[in-house]
C-alpha cells in the first residue's frame, strides 16, 4: 500500500471517529438558525461573565502550575535532592483521580458553613484545587525535557558563570517549549473542566453551556456557546506554532545529564518545604475524605458495590488507551512527516477536539451513532471508546510526535537505503525507537480515560457504568461515608497499580 | 554509472546547487571536496533520492531516477547505499541486526542473512560482534559496522558522507586505507564527501571540488601543491 | 507490537458487552440512584427481568438523562423513564418521545398526578415546604410571607431558574396569572430575599442560621432534620382559602418505540405499586405515597392530611418556558 493511501485511511478513520460527530451536531444545530438568537445568547450577562471567569481561572491555574511545576521539575531532575522520587509520587496522585474527589476533600475540611467557606467556594477554592490537580503536568514535562538537554551545552556556559545562571540562561530557555506546552495543556484542561467548579459553586463557561443543555434541553444554544472554544483552540494552535514549533531545539536522547549538588542544610530545608506543600495540596484533602470512612466494613461494602463499575472502568480505559496509543502514533507520524498535504488541518482538528466541551462531543456521538443499523457501535461501549479517542487524541499524538521529531533523519534514511519501504521504516525503526514513549502514552491515556466522567455519563451502555460515573450518581444524596469509601476504592485502584508498574519499570 | 544533468537545488530561496553536471564512471572512486555549506552533502542526498532536485535530471545506471521536483525511483530501489556522517546506527538493534536489516528487507532467508553478516563482519575486522549492542562499541568499531551495513547488500554505488570526521587522526588514516582496499576488492562505485584535502587525495581516483553550489574538476597534482 | 492483539481483543469484547435478550428492560432514572437502585433491584428479584439502568448525577440533574433521551429520539435505547418530577415528563411528551400506557396500578392515584392520556403517571412525591431555623422569632406560614415586611431579608430561596423552584413559581403563574405573580415576586425582591444556588444550599443556609427560613423540597428538609440541625418544618398555605402546598411527584413513562415493551410495562406497574411507594417513604428521601393506606414513617403527613395545591402540570410546563426571560431579568435586578 502506498504511504499516502495509508495515511488518508488513518485520516478518514479520524474523520469518522472524531470530526463527523461534530459535523452532524453542527448540521443539526445550525439548520434554521438566526443571528438574533446568537446575539441574544452572547449578550446575556451570565454567559459573558462565565466566559471571563473561565479565561481568568484557566490563565491563573496554567501560569501558577507551570511556574511552580518548572521549579519542582528542576529540583527533581537537575539536583541530587534525595527525596525526589518520594515527593514526585505523592504530588502526582491528584492527577490520577477524578478532580472532584479533591474538591470533596476540601469541602470536608472547610465545611459548608464555616467562617472560611467563602474562601473555598468560588474562585479561590476552584483555582487551588485545580492547581493541585494539574501541577504534575508541568513537573513531568519539564523533567522529561530537562533530561534531554545535552550536558556539553551547559558545560560550555559553566566556563563563564555559576550553576544558577547556567540554569537560567541556558537550560531553561532550552526547555521553553516544554513550559509553553504545559501552559497550553493545563489551560485547555482547566477550561474544559467543570466538575470542580460545579462542586465549589464557581460559574465557569463550560458549566454555562452545560446548564443550557440541562435547563432548556437546547442543543442549539449549547453548541453556539461552544463556538468560543473554537477561538480558544485557534489561540492555542497559534501559540504552539510560534513558541513550540519554531523553538523546538534539537535535544539529545535522554542520557547522562549534569546534576547540581545540594548542601545538607538545603536538602533538609527542601524536604520540610515540600513536605508542607504535599501536605497542603495532596495529603490533607484526601486524608480528610478518607477519615470519613468509619470502618473497614464500610470500605468493604463500598467495594462490593463498586467492583463491577470498576471492572468496566478498567476495560474501557484499557481499550481506549490502547487505541489512543496506536492511533496517536500513526497520527503523529502523519503530522511529523507531513505525509498528507492537509496535515495542518489534521493537526488543528485534534487540538480543537481537545478544547471542545465534552458534552458537545458526547451529544454529537449520540446523534451520529444512534441508528438502528449501527447498534453494534452505539449499543455497545464502542461509542465510548470513540469518544475517548476523539477527546484525547491530541495528547497522545503530541507525545509521540515529540519523540518522532527526535529520531535523526539519517536513521530512517539509512533504513530506506537498505531497501526498507515506508512501512518497514515505521515498523522496524520508528516504532521500536518510540517504545518507551508509547508506554508513557499508554499510561497517560489510561489515566485520562479512567478519570473521565462527562462523555461516559452521556454514552455508556445502560447498566454498564464506570466507577467515576457511579460515584457522581451516588453523590446525589448518597451517604457521605459511602461516597468517601467509593472515592477511596477509586484512588486505590488507580494509584496502587500505577506505582507498582512504575517501580517495575525503573528497577 | 551516475550522471547528473544541469542539477539545481534551492532551499528557502537560497541556491544550494546551481546547474551542475557530473559523470561518475562505474567502479570509480570519486571524492567531492568542499567546505561546509558548499553543497557537497546535498549532491549525495540527491543521488540517494532523499530529496528531489529543483531542476535537472539524475541517472543511475542509465536509468532516469530523479527529475525536476520528482523522485522517480525511491532510495531503496536505486541499488545505492550510504554511510552517514553520524553513522545512524539504530540503537535498538544489535550489531548483527543493524547489518542484516537490509537483507531482511530484501527478503533474504534468515540462514543466508546470518552467513552474510558473519562474513562482512570478518571483512571489516569485527568477527564475532553480531550480538553486541551498537552503543557499547568504540567510534572506530561503530564506523566499521556502518561500513558493513552499507556493503552487505552488494550495492553498485556507495555514498559516504564524511564518514571518518569524528575519529582521531590515527584511526582516520587507517580506515582510509581500509575503505580503499574494500572498494578495490568489491568494485563498487564510491562517491565520497569530505572537507579534508589529505583524506581526499588518499581515497580518490578523481577529485571534484564543490564551491558555492558549483563544481570544479581538480587534477590530483594541482591539489597537492596547496 | 504485542499491544495489537490485546487491543483487538478488548475492542471486540467491548463491542459485544451488551446483552440483547428480551428478558431485560432499559430504564433511565433521574431519581437519585441511592433511592431508586434498591427499588429496581427489588423489581429484578421479584420478576427475574434484568434491569439496565442509566442514572442521573446531581450536577447534571436533568442533563445526562434528559439530553440522552432527546438525542436518542430516533432510535430510543430506553424503554422506561423514571423522572423525579412531572415537568420533564411533559417536555418529553411534547417532543413526541413518549407512548401512552395506563397501568392497572395507577387507579388508586389522584387524577391531578396523572397525565390525562396516560403518557405519564405520578407516584411517591416530594412537597415544597419551609425549613425554619429554631431560633427564628417569626415563623412563616405562607409562601407569600416572602413578600411581607416582617420577614425582610430573613428568607432565602434557591435560584428560580433551576429545578423545583422554577416549577413552583411557574405553578403560581398558572394559578394567579401574570400580574399578581409578578407583583408578588417584585415585592419579594424588595424585601431582600436571599438567592442560593440550590435547595440544598438554601437548607444549609437556614440550618447555619444565616437565614431564618427557606422554601425547599421535603427531602432536603428531612435530611437536615436527620442530621439534627436546629430546624423545624412548616407546611405552608394550609389555612382556609389558601393555595395549599406544591406537590412534586415522581413520574414514570413508557418510551415510544421501546425495544422491550412488555418488560417495560411490568416495570411501570411495579413502580406505581404501593410496595414501591412504601420503600420510598421509608428511604432517606422520605417521599410521600400517593396511594391511600400505604405504611409510612411517623414524621411524614399522609397526602390526605395535607392541603394540596391543585395544578395542571402540563400548563406549568408551558408556563415554565414562557417565564424564563422574566425570571432572568428578575434575578438580575
Amino acid at each position: 500500500m502506498q504511504r499516502r493511501t495509508f495515511a488518508s485511511g488513518v485520516f478518514l478513520l479520524f474523520l469518522l471517529i472524531g470530526l463527523l460527530p461534530i459535523i452532524v451536531m453542527v448540521w443539526n444545530a445550525f439548520t434554521g438558525l438566526d443571528m438574533a438568537t446568537v446575539k441574544t445568547l452572547f449578550s446575556e450577562k451570565e454567559v459573558s461573565e462565565s466566559f471571563f471567569n473561565s479565561i481568568l481561572l484557566s490563565t491563573v491555574v496554567a501560569l501558577s502550575t507551570t511556574f511552580f511545576g518548572a521549579l519542582l521539575g528542576v529540583l527533581f531532575a537537575k539536583t541530587d535532592f534525595t527525596a525526589s522520587r518520594f515527593f514526585l509520587s505523592l504530588l502526582i496522585v491528584p492527577l490520577l483521580i477524578p478532580p472532584y474527589i479533591i474538591a470533596l476533600g476540601w469541602i470536608d475540611i472547610v465545611g459548608v458553613n464555616s467562617a472560611v467557606s467563602s474562601l473555598l467556594f468560588g474562585f479561590g477554592g476552584t483555582a487551588w484545587t485545580l492547581f493541585s490537580v494539574y501541577l504534575p503536568i508541568p513537573i513531568v514535562l519539564s523533567m522529561v525535557f530537562l533530561k534531554q538537554v545535552a550536558p556539553n551545552l551547559e558545560d560550555a556556559a559553566s566556563l563563564y558563570t555559576n550553576n544558577i545562571a547556567v540554569l537560567r540562561s541556558v537550560t531553561l530557555p532550552l526547555i521553553m517549549p516544554a513550559l509553553v506546552l504545559s501552559f497550553l495543556l493545563v489551560f485547555i484542561l482547566t477550561f474544559g473542566e467543570y466538575s470542580v467548579a460545579n462542586v465549589l459553586r464557581y460559574r465557569v463557561f463550560p458549566l454555562e453551556s452545560f446548564v443550557r443543555f440541562s435547563a432548556f434541553y437546547d442543543f442549539k444554544a449549547a453548541l453556539i456557546l461552544a463556538l468560543p472554544m473554537l477561538l480558544v483552540a485557534l489561540a492555542v494552535l497559534t501559540v504552539e506554532r510560534v513558541f513550540v514549533a519554531k523553538k523546538l531545539f534539537k535535544l539529545k536522547e535522554p542520557g547522562r545529564i549534569n546534576v547540581m549538588r545540594l548542601q545538607k542544610k538545603h536538602q533538609i530545608f527542601l524536604v520540610l518545604l515540600l513536605g508542607l506543600v504535599t501536605l497542603l495540596i495532596v495529603i490533607l484533602p484526601l486524608l480528610s475524605l478518607f477519615l470519613r470512612i468509619p470502618d473497614l466494613a464500610t470500605l468493604a461494602a463500598a467495594f462490593s458495590k463498586a467492583w463491577i463499575p470498576l471492572l468496566h472502568s478498567f476495560l474501557y480505559s484499557f481499550s481506549g488507551a490502547a487505541l489512543l496509543t496506536v492511533f496517536g502514533f500513526l497520527t503523529a507520524y502523519i503530522i511529523a512527516y507531513r505525509v498528507i498535504p492537509y496535515w495542518r488541518f489534521f493537526d488543528a482538528s485534534i487540538v480543537f477536539l481537545l478544547t471542545l466541551p465534552a458534552t458537545v462531543l458526547a451529544i454529537g456521538l449520540i446523534l451520529l451513532w444512534n441508528r438502528p443499523m449501527l447498534d453494534m457501535v452505539y449499543a455497545s461501549a464502542l461509542v465510548l471508546i470513540f469518544g475517548y479517542v476523539a477527546k484525547y487524541l491530541a495528547v497522545a499524538t503530541k507525545m509521540s510526535q515529540h519523540r518522532l521529531l527526535q529520531v535523526p533523519a539519517s536513521m530512517t534514511e539509512a533504513a530506506e537505503m537498505s531497501g526498507a519501504n515506508w512501512f518497514d521504516v515505521l515498523r522496524y525503526i520508528l516504532l521500536p525507537q518510540s517504545k518507551k514513549t508509547l508506554i508513557a502514552v499508554f499510561a497517560v491515556s489510561f489515566i485520562f480515560t479512567f478519570r473521565e466522567s462527562t462523555i461516559t455519563m452521556l454514552v455508556y451502555p445502560p447498566g454498564y457504568e464506570t466507577l467515576p460515573v457511579y460515584i457522581v450518581t451516588q453523590m446525589a444524596n448518597g451517604k457521605p461515608e459511602m461516597i468517601a469509601s467509593l472515592c477511596a476504592v477509586m484512588v486505590l485502584s488507580i494509584v496502587v497499580p500505577f506505582f507498582i508498574l512504575s517501580r517495575r519499570r525503573t528497577v | 554509472m551516475i550522471r547528473l544533468k544541469k542539477l539545481s537545488f534551492s532551499y528557502e530561496n537560497k541556491n544550494i546547487l546551481d546547474a551542475i553536471d557530473l559523470d561518475v564512471k562505474a567502479g570509480e572512486r570519486l571524492v567531492l571536496l568542499g567546505g561546509s555549506g558548499s553543497g557537497k552533502t546535498t549532491i549525495l542526498r540527491l543521488i540517494a533520492g532523499f530529496m528531489a532536485p529543483g531542476s535537472g535530471e539524475i541517472e543511475i545506471d542509465a536509468k532516469l531516477v530523479s527529475k525536476e521536483g520528482r523522485v522517480i525511483v525511491p532510495p531503496y530501489q536505486r541499488n545505492v547505499t550510504m554511510v552517514f556522517q553520524d553513522l545512524a546506527l539504530w540503537p535498538h538493534m544489535s550489531v548483527g541486526e543493524n547489518i542484516a536489516f537490509g537483507l531482511k528487507m530484501h527478503k533474504i532467508p534468515a540462514k543466508e542473512r546470518e552467513e552474510k553478516v558473519r562474513s562482512f563482519l570478518v571483512l571489516v575486522g569485527l568477527p564475532g560482534y553480531e550480538n553486541k549492542s551498537v552503543e557499547a562499541l568504540s567510534g572506530g568499531e561503530q564506523q566499521r559496522v556502518a561500513l558493513a551495513r552499507a556493503l552487505v547488500l552488494s550495492p553498485k554505488v556507495v555514498l559516504m558522507d564524511e564518514p571518518l570526521s569524528s575519529l582521531d587522526e590515527a584511526l582516520n588514516q587507517r580506515l582510509r586505507k581500509e575503505i580503499v582496499a574494500l572498494q578495490e576488492k568489491l568494485g563498487f562505485t564510491l562517491v565520497y564527501v569530505t572537507h579534508n584535502k589529505e583524506e581526499a587525495q588518499e581515497i580518490a581516483e578523481r577529485i571534484v571540488e564543490v564551491n558555492n553550489g558549483r563544481i570544479v574538476e581538480r587534477s590530483m597534482d594541482t591539489l597537492s601543491i596547496h | 507490537m504485542k499491544l495489537f492483539p490485546l487491543l483487538l481483543a478488548s475492542l471486540i469484547f467491548v463491542s459485544c458487552s451488551k446483552e440483547k435478550d428480551t428478558q431485560s428492560v432499559t430504564v433511565y432514572v433521574s431519581e437519585d440512584q441511592v433511592f431508586s437502585e434498591p427499588v429496581l433491584k427489588a423489581f429484578e428479584k421479584q420478576t427475574g427481568i434484568m434491569v439496565n439502568a442509566v442514572y442521573d448525577s446531581e450536577e447534571s440533574k436533568s442533563t445526562g438523562v434528559m439530553n440522552r433521551l432527546i438525542a436518542e429520539k430516533n432510535n430510543p435505547q430506553a424503554d422506561v423513564y423514571w423522572a423525579n418530577e412531572p415537568i420533564r415528563a411533559e417536555v418529553l411528551r411534547k417532543k413526541g418521545i413518549l407512548a401512552p400506557y395506563e397501568s392497572p396500578n395507577a387507579k388508586g392515584i389522584a387524577e391531578t398526578f396523572k397525565q390525562k392520556e396516560h403518557f405519564w403517571t405520578g407516584f411517591s412525591a416530594r412537597i415544597r415546604l419551609f425549613i425554619v431555623n429554631e431560633k427564628a422569632t417569626l415563623v412563616p406560614t405562607s409562601v407569600f410571607d416572602y413578600a411581607q415586611a416582617d420577614f425582610r431579608s430573613k428568607g432565602v430561596i434557591a435560584n428560580p431558574l433551576f429545578g423545583t423552584t422554577t416549577s413552583h413559581i411557574a405553578a403560581l403563574f398558572t394559578l394567579l396569572g401574570d400580574a399578581k405573580t409578578k407583583a408578588f415576586l417584585e415585592q419579594m425582591k424588595a424585601e431582600q430575599v436571599g438567592i442560593a444556588t440550590s435547595n440544598g444550599e438554601s437548607a444549609d443556609l437556614v440550618a447555619s442560621g444565616k437565614y431564618d427560613f427557606s422554601l425547599v423540597d421535603s427531602d432536603d428538609a428531612v435530611s437536615r432534620l436527620k442530621q439534627h440541625d436546629p430546624v423545624t418544618l412548616v407546611y405552608p398555605d394550609q389555612k382556609e382559602g389558601e393555595l395549599g402546598v406544591f406537590v412534586v411527584p415522581n413520574t414514570v413513562m413508557l418510551m415510544a418505540h421501546a425495544k422491550h415493551p412488555e418488560a417495560a410495562k411490568k416495570l411501570i406497574d411495579f413502580l406505581l405499586s404501593p410496595q414501591t411507594e412504601e420503600m420510598l417513604a421509608f428511604a432517606d428521601c422520605a417521599q410521600i405515597p400517593l396511594h391511600k393506606g400505604v405504611k409510612m414513617p411517623k414524621e411524614l403527613k399522609a397526602i390526605s392530611e395535607i392541603k394540596v395545591m391543585s395544578v395542571d402540570y402540563a400548563k406549568v410546563a408551558d408556563e415554565l418556558i414562557k417565564i424564563q426571560p422574566y425570571l432572568k431579568s428578575w434575578l438580575a435586578k
